[in-house]
C-alpha cells in the first residue's frame, strides 16, 4: 500500500484540488484508492459530496478495537475510490495524538489496518506544522507539496526540505510541484524558467498545475475537474502530474 | 425498520405488478438516476458448485452498447468483486488479472466455470441519490426470462429489484429500503439464481462428487445396493458431456471414480446379486476403466508438471519444458481416443443394459440372502474389510517388497468405498472420524504408489523422447527429477510404520469395532437413538 500525502505549510496553494484529482486518477487506473481528508475544513469531503462527519470524532480514528477509522470510510461516486471524511473535531487532532502512547506513529498504525483493502492512500493535510504533520511524515512514502512560483513560496519550500531532512525520515520522498501557475505573470514565468535549467533541483517535479478558474468550479460542480472537464488544460496538467509521480515511484505503464 | 443494511436487499413484484408500475412506484419514493442497461445475464459456477459452496455467486452481464461486466457477489456480508470484460472468457486463465480473477481461481482450483443459468431480457441500472446528489446505493430493476435451450418458450420470471448500499451508506440506504415495499413489491424469499434454477428443474449444489446416499437400515440389501449403483450411474452420465468437451480434468475424474466405485460395490458387496447375473457388467466396466485410463493418466501428469518442475534446481527447470509439449501431444491423442470410446455403441449398450438391470427388480438375478437388512450386510462387509487391512498391514515390515504396500493400498480403498457407500447408516461424527483415520493411512500408501509409478513413467517418457531425438538436457532434467522423486519415495516408505501403527492402535480399533462389528449392531441402534 502506497501512501501519498498532499502537504503544505501554507494554505490556499492548491493542495486539496490536487488531492481530489490525483486520487480520482489513481482510482480510474484501477487501483483501490482511499482519500483521507485530514483537514477540519473538509474541502475534499465536500468536493466528493461526503458529509464531513466521523461518528465519535477524531478519537475513534486511532483506536484498535470497537468503533474505529474503517467504520467511517464511505464510498465515493467512483469505482475503486473511497473517502475517509474530515470532521470538525480534527482541529483537536494534535491533542488527541499527544495523549496516545505512539505520539508520532498513531497515524501510521491506523493506516496499516487498511493495507489489505487499498493499494493507495492519499492524505489531504491541513496547512500547519504540528504533531499531525509529524505523524504524516512518519506514515507517508511520498509527500507532494504544491508551491506557488513566488520567492516567498520558494523560501517556505526550502524550510520544509530542511525540516524533513533527518535520519528518522530517511525513506520519505518529498517532491514539490508548482501550483496555481499564472502564465500571464512575469514573476511566475521568471521563477519557473530559472528553475528549469540543467542544475535543477531533482525534488522539483517537471509537471505543474496552471491556475484555472475551472478548478474553482469544483466547488459548485462537486466533481473532480478531471471528470467534468476532461479536456481542459487543468485536467491535462493533473494527468501529467500523476504520471510523473507514478514514474518516480517506480511504476511504469 | 432496520437501522442499516449490511447486505443487499432483493424484492420481487407482487400482485402481478408490471415493470412500468414498479418503476413509477420507485420513482415516487427514491431519487433515481438511470445508468446503463444489461440485456443478458449468465450465472456461472464450477460443475460441482465450488463458488456457491464458498458463498459466492458469479454473474456476467452483457451490457447494451457493448461489453460485459462480471460480478462476484458474496452471499454473506454483501461484498461484491467487479470486473469489466470485453468478451466472456472461455477459461479462467483468460480472465483479466485482478481480485475477481484471484478469488475465482482460488475457489475453482483446477475446475473451469460453466454456465448454470442464462437469462435474457433487461436489467436497468440506477444510482440512488441523496439530497446532496450523492450516490448512496445502486438499484437494479430486472425483467428476465430463463433460457431453457429447448423448443418451449423461455420462462419469464417475476420482475425483481436489487438494492445495494455503497460502503459507508448502509444506514441511509436502510432508511430508504423501508419505503420500497408497498403495493408493488415484497421482499424476495429466494435469490434470482435460485428462482432461475427452479425453472430449469435444478437447485444450487445439486451435483457433488461426494457420496451422500440416503439409506434406511432396515431396507432389503438388494434395494439399497440398487439405489447406490443407480446414484453412481447418474454420476457417470452427468459427467459425460463435460468429459467429451474436455472442459476441465475433473469431469473425467468423477466419471472414472463412479466407475471404480461401481466395480468395487459389485466386487465387495457379496450376497446381493448372483455372480453370473453381474458377470458381463463387471467385464464391461473393467473395459471402461481401462479405456478411460490413458487420458486420465496424462491429465494427472500435466496437472503435476509444475510441482515436479519445482523439485528441480532452478537452472534445470527450463530444460524440462519440452517434456510438457510432449505430454500435451499425447494428451490430445488420448482425448480423441476417449471420445471415441464414449461415442461407441459398446459404451452406450453398457449404460442402457446397466440401467435396465438396476431399474427392473429381477428377483432371479438376486442371491437368496438379498432380502437381508442392508445394515447387517454393511456391518459384515466393512468389518471384514477392516480386518483384511489390519492383517495385511501387520504383516508389513521394513524389508517387505513394495507390492505388499500396493496390496494394502487396494484393501484400504475397498474399505473406504464401503464406508462411503453406507456412511448414512451410522452416526455421522463417528463414521467421519473413522474415515479420517483411514484417509491418513491411505495418503501415505497413495503417495508411495504414485511416486513409484512416476519414476516408471518418467523413465518411459525419457526413452520415448530419446527415440525422437530430444536434446540431452531434457533427458538430464528428467533424470534429475527421477532422483528427487526417488528420495521422496524413500522418505514416504520410512513413514509407513508409524502411520500404520496409528491406524491400528487400540483406540481406533475400538472405534471401528463400536460401529461395524456385527454382533454389536444392537448397541449401535441404541447409540443412534441417543
Amino acid at each position: 500500500m502506497k501512501i501519498v500525502a498532499l502537504y503544505s505549510i501554507k494554505g490556499g496553494v492548491g493542495k486539496t484540488a490536487a488531492a481530489v484529482n490525483l486520487s480520482y486518477l489513481c482510482a480510474e487506473g484501477g487501483a483501490r484508492t482511499l482519500l483521507w481528508d485530514l483537514d477540519p475544513q473538509g474541502a475534499a469531503s465536500f468536493y466528493y459530496r461526503i458529509p464531513p462527519q466521523v461518528e465519535g470524532g477524531s478519537k475513534t480514528l486511532f483506536r484498535r478495537h470497537g468503533k474505529k477509522a474503517g467504520d467511517a470510510v464511505k464510498a465515493s461516486d467512483y469505482e475503486n475510490l473511497d473517502v475517509l471524511p474530515a470532521d470538525f473535531s480534527y482541529r483537536h487532532m494534535d491533542l488527541e495524538l499527544d495523549r496516545r502512547k505512539h505520539r508520532k506513529r498513531s497515524l501510521q498504525r491506523t493506516l496499516e489496518s487498511f493495507a489489505d483493502d487499498y493499494d493507495y492512500v492519499f492524505l489531504d493535510c491541513a496547512p500547519s506544522i504540528s504533531l499531525v504533520s509529524e505523524n504524516v511524515f512518519r506514515a507517508s512514502g511520498v509527500i507532494l507539496s504544491p508551491v506557488i512560483p513566488t520567492p516567498l513560496s520558494l523560501r517556505t519550500r526550502d524550510q520544509l526540505s530542511a525540516y524533513v531532512d533527518r535520519p528518522k525520515l530517511h525513506d520519505l520522498k518529498l517532491w514539490h510541484f508548482f501550483s496555481m501557475v499564472d502564465g500571464r505573470r512575469k514573476l511566475h514565468r521568471q521563477i519557473m524558467e530559472s528553475l528549469a535549467g540543467a542544475d535543477r533541483d531533482t525534488d522539483m517535479l517537471r509537471s505543474y498545475i496552471p491556475y484555472a478558474s475551472v478548478v474553482e468550479t469544483m466547488g459548485t460542480r462537486r466533481t473532480p475537474v478531471v471528470s467534468f472537464a476532461a479536456s481542459s488544460a487543468a485536467s491535462h496538467a493533473f494527468r501529467l502530474l500523476w504520471r510523473e509521480v507514478r514514474e518516480r515511484m517506480g511504476e511504469t505503464g | 425498520m432496520t437501522a442499516g443494511m449490511n447486505a443487499p436487499a432483493e424484492y420481487v413484484a407482487e400482485n402481478g405488478a408490471t415493470l412500468g408500475a414498479i418503476r413509477n412506484g420507485l420513482r415516487e419514493v427514491l431519487r433515481l438516476r438511470p445508468e446503463k442497461r444489461g440485456r443478458e445475464l449468465g450465472f456461472y459456477d464450477t460443475f460441482d458448485w465450488r463458488l456457491f459452496g464458498a458463498g459466492w455467486t458469479v454473474e456476467i452481464e452483457r451490457l447494451e452498447g457493448g461489453g460485459y461486466r462480471a460480478n462476484c457477489r458474496g452471499m454473506r456480508g454483501g461484498r461484491v468483486l467487479s470486473q469489466r470484460l470485453d468478451r466472456i472468457p472461455e477459461r479462467l486463465a483468460e480472465w483479466p488479472a485482478g481480485r475477481l480473477h484471484e478469488q475465482l481461481s482460488k475457489t475453482a482450483g483446477v475446475r473451469e466455470l460453466v454456465p448454470v443459468a442464462t437469462l435474457r431480457g433487461s436489467r436497468e441500472h440506477f444510482s440512488v441519490l441523496n439530497g446532496d446528489d450523492k450516490t448512496i446505493s445502486h438499484l437494479t430493476i430486472d425483467d428476465w426470462r430463463v433460457c431453457n435451450g429447448s423448443k418451449k418458450p423461455d420462462d419469464a420470471l417475476k420482475s425483481r429489484i436489487l438494492l445495494t448500499p455503497l460502503k459507508g451508506w448502509e444506514k441511509e440506504t436502510g432508511h430508504l429500503a423501508g419505503s420500497i415495499t408497498g403495493a408493488n413489491v415484497r421482499p424476495a424469499s429466494r435469490t434470482l439464481l435460485e428462482s432461475a434454477l427452479q425453472r430449469l428443474g435444478r437447485q444450487p449444489l445439486d451435483y457433488s462428487s461426494k457420496l451422500d446416499i440416503e439409506l434406511s437400515p432396515g431396507s432389503p440389501a438388494s434395494a439399497a445396493v440398487r439405489t447406490i449403483l443407480l446414484d453412481l450411474l447418474a454420476t457417470m452420465c452427468a459427467n459425460e458431456s463435460g468429459t467429451k468437451r474436455a472442459v476441465d480434468t475433473e469431469f473425467l475424474h468423477d466419471f472414472r471414480v463412479a466407475v471404480r466405485r461401481t466395480r468395487s460395490a459389485l466386487g465387495r458387496i457379496k450376497g446381493v446379486f448372483k455372480p453370473e447375473s453381474t458377470a458381463w457388467f463387471r467385464e464391461e466396466l473393467a473395459w471402461l476403466g481401462r479405456a478411460t485410463g490413458r487420458k486420465r493418466d496424462l491429465d494427472v501428469q500435466l496437472l503435476e508438471f509444475d510441482d515436479q518442475k519445482a523439485l528441480l534446481p532452478e537452472e534445470l527447470r527450463g530444460d524440462l519444458e519440452p517434456l510438457r509439449a510432449f505430454l500435451e501431444k499425447k494428451q490430445a491423442s488420448a482425448g480423441r481416443e476417449l471420445n471415441q470410446v464414449l461415442a461407441s455403441e459398446r459404451y452406450r449398450r453398457l449404460v442402457r443394459e446397466w440401467r435396465r438391470f438396476l431399474e427392473t427388480e429381477d428377483r432371479q438375478a438376486e442371491s437368496p440372502a438379498a432380502a437381508r437388512p442392508i445394515k447387517e450386510v454393511a456391518d459384515k462387509r466393512i468389518w471384514k474389510e477392516f480386518h483384511k487391512v489390519i492383517k495385511k498391514g501387520e504383516a508389513i515390515h521394513d524389508e517387505s517388497p513394495p507390492e505388499d504396500l500396493h496390496e494394502l493400498r487396494k484393501s484400504c480403498k475397498k474399505l473406504r468405498y464401503l464406508m462411503e457407500f453406507f456412511a448414512n447408516l451410522y452416526p455421522e461424527k463417528k463414521v467421519g472420524k473413522t474415515i479420517k483415520q483411514l484417509k491418513r493411512l491411505q495418503d501415505n500408501l497413495g503417495d508411495f504408489q504414485d511416486q513409484a509409478v512416476q519414476i516408471t513413467k518418467l523413465r518411459g517418457f525419457a526413452e520415448e523422447m530419446n527415440l525422437q531425438h530430444a536434446e540431452p538436457k531434457v533427458l538430464m532434467a528428467i533424470g534429475a527429477l527421477i532422483e528427487r522423486i526417488a528420495d521422496q519415495h524413500t522418505r514416504t516408505r520410512a513413514e509407513f510404520a508409524e502411520r500404520f501403527e496409528r491406524f491400528a492402535r487400540p483406540g481406533n480399533r475400538k472405534l471401528f469395532a463400536g460401529l461395524f462389528k456385527p454382533n454389536r449392531s444392537s448397541e449401535n441402534r441404541r447409540a443412534v437413538q441417543h
